[in-house]
């Protein structure tokens, strides 16, 4: 369970976040959107919990062939 | 033929019945506006009706008719999401910030339809941007599912779901970035098909995720989805990610049954969670195909534990990037389910993108290496059945897409047919998932199912 202080930064870290990609960062905006920002740092852990080896990304850049 | 028979043709007789001469591409036209004029008004299944254009081209069908034209398409009505570029008609994507777009050319999708013979009807309701599953449109209206219309007809591509169901078109074009052509087919009673990715081309569709989203058809039959892919599918260079695969006549091989066809059912995740009927539907449909010939066996997909994490960056942050510049411009002209869906989008680290992608490639290792063994996968499409307008709220992980996401991350084809209903009287959807471009088998399955049973016959009150 977070407590208030991780509330707190986690809030401050998300209006920081908003403020870098240009979205206003009202205190509105930030309760609006403060549990998808959670969602997005839990689904960031699950991320690095992953052993992925050496795969690499499925969007992998190819040169057209000439035709 | 009676008017009042015409609109229950499927899409393959109304074609065939066409070519032969022996029904009017004019009345098929006429019987379909006229369903749309008495009965749209109760589900909001379209956006825009295109009555003069379709009348003008149904006269051009019928000509073509008279002087022996055999297209597979010639004179039959059908209608498209309005995510596909429409030459000369307003395309909104479902959205306000596209309301008065009008392309100039048609989709590539929407071009084959029409050098087919097809006669367009008019564009379809969805989800705001394709960015949601219940098509509770806030500048469009709700659509409604005409097995209920106190319930969605799930989405995005609800209209196109909604408008085959009420029998106001005969086929239609859906997009499908996390199940939005599968999940309403399923809600809908109809049969939908999310190809292969890069088997039909996504040039002149609204993006939603470039890596994501698949473009496909949806009708009332197995064989009409076949036919339509068969007109649609094929190599565009105007689209990067189209494959250069031949493509094949999909009506050939439907009657080739299911003899000796491996069966593979993933209980593990995909059979989880499923409310009762729907799960009774399902093992009705498996027992079916058993009975058929095929060969069923229990297998697992592995890695479908990262499914969850990978997706979300991925649809997300493709959205976000397609949409940035109106999300700071335009951010009141959003809906609010989709600003935040996009907002959140903004939010991803660019290494939380990468990894996921990374982490994709597992999941589709997974199938494959499941789809070594079977030909097929047979789950349940959706969970539960339609649920209450307005449809699951925004925060919550979506039950509705449980089954259907992780098969965009793979690439892979994925049909969903009916296969029953609930107690309540509403749609249950059967998914059977392929090896890649392997279409042929998928419809080649589900039209044995469609053969055994009739629930893909099965009409609304408000039919």
């Amino acid at each position: 369970m977070s407590t208030p202080s991780a509330n707190h930064s986690t809030r401050e870290q998300l209006r920081h976040a908003l403020q870098a990609v240009g979205l206003p960062a009202t205190d509105e905006r930030v309760e609006q959107l403060l549990p998808a920002y959670e969602g997005v740092l839990r689904n960031g852990e699950r991320l690095r919990a992953l052993d992925l080896g050496e795969a690499e990304p499925a969007f992998i850049f190819r040169v057209p062939r000439p035709e | 033929m009676q008017a009042t028979q015409l609109h229950d043709l499927t899409l393959s007789d109304a074609a065939a019945l066409v070519r032969a001469r022996r029904v009017s591409p004019v009345e098929l036209t006429r019987a379909m506006l006229a369903r749309v004029e008495r009965l749209d008004s109760q589900l909001i299944s379209y956006i825009t009706v295109t009555a003069e254009a379709a009348l003008a081209a149904a006269e051009q069908a019928e000509q073509a008719a008279r002087a022996g034209d055999e297209r597979p398409l010639l004179g039959v009505p059908l209608a498209l999401k309005d995510l596909f570029d429409t030459a000369g008609v307003r395309t909104t994507g479902g959205a306000k910030i596209l309301a008065e777009r009008v392309p100039q050319r048609d989709a590539t999708a929407v071009a084959r339809l029409r050098q087919a013979g097809a006669v367009l009807l008019g564009k379809l309701n969805m989800h705001e941007f394709a960015f949601g599953v219940s098509t509770a449109n806030p500048h469009f209206g709700i659509c409604r599912n005409p097995w209920d219309p106190s319930r969605i007809p799930g989405g995005s591509s609800g209209g196109s779901g909604a408008a085959l169901a009420a029998g106001l078109c005969f086929g239609s074009l859906g997009s499908d970035t996390g199940g939005s052509i599968r999940i309403p087919a399923a809600l809908c009673g109809i049969t939908g098909l999310k190809p292969t990715y890069g088997r039909v081309s996504r040039a002149g569709v609204v993006p939603l995720s470039w890596s994501l989203d698949h473009a496909g058809p949806m009708a009332r039959t197995v064989r009409d989805v076949a036919l339509l892919l068969t007109v649609i599918a094929g190599h565009d260079p105007a689209d990067p990610a189209s494959a250069t695969v031949p493509v094949p006549d999909f009506t050939a091989g439907l009657e080739d049954g299911v003899g000796g066809l491996r069966i593979g059912l993933p209980r593990a995740y995909f059979y989880e969670q499923l409310e009762d009927d729907v799960a009774q539907a399902v093992e009705a449909a498996v027992a079916a195909l058993r009975a058929e010939g095929a060969e069923v066996r229990e297998v697992t997909v592995p890695h479908l534990d990262v499914a969850t994490a990978a997706f979300a960056p991925i649809i997300s942050a493709e959205a976000a990037a397609y949409h940035q510049r109106w999300l700071r411009e335009r951010p009141q002209d959003y809906g609010e389910d989709v600003r935040q869906r996009l907002s959140q989008g903004l939010l991803y680290p660019a290494v939380d993108y990468v990894n996921a992608q990374r982490a994709r490639r597992r999941v589709l290792d997974g199938f494959l290496q499941v789809l070594s063994e079977v030909e097929v996968l047979l789950t349940p499409t959706v969970p539960v059945t339609a649920p209450p307008i307005p449809g699951p709220a925004v925060a919550t992980p979506n039950p509705l897409t449980r089954c259907t996401f992780p098969v965009n991350l793979t690439g892979l084809p994925a049909l969903s047919l009916p296969c029953g209903f609930d107690r309540q009287g509403l749609p249950v959807g059967l998914q059977i998932i392929g090896r890649p471009f392997d279409e042929a088998t998928v419809l080649r399955v589900g039209h044995a199912y469609q053969r055994l049973t009739d629930w893909h016959t099965r009409r609304p009150m408000i039919y």
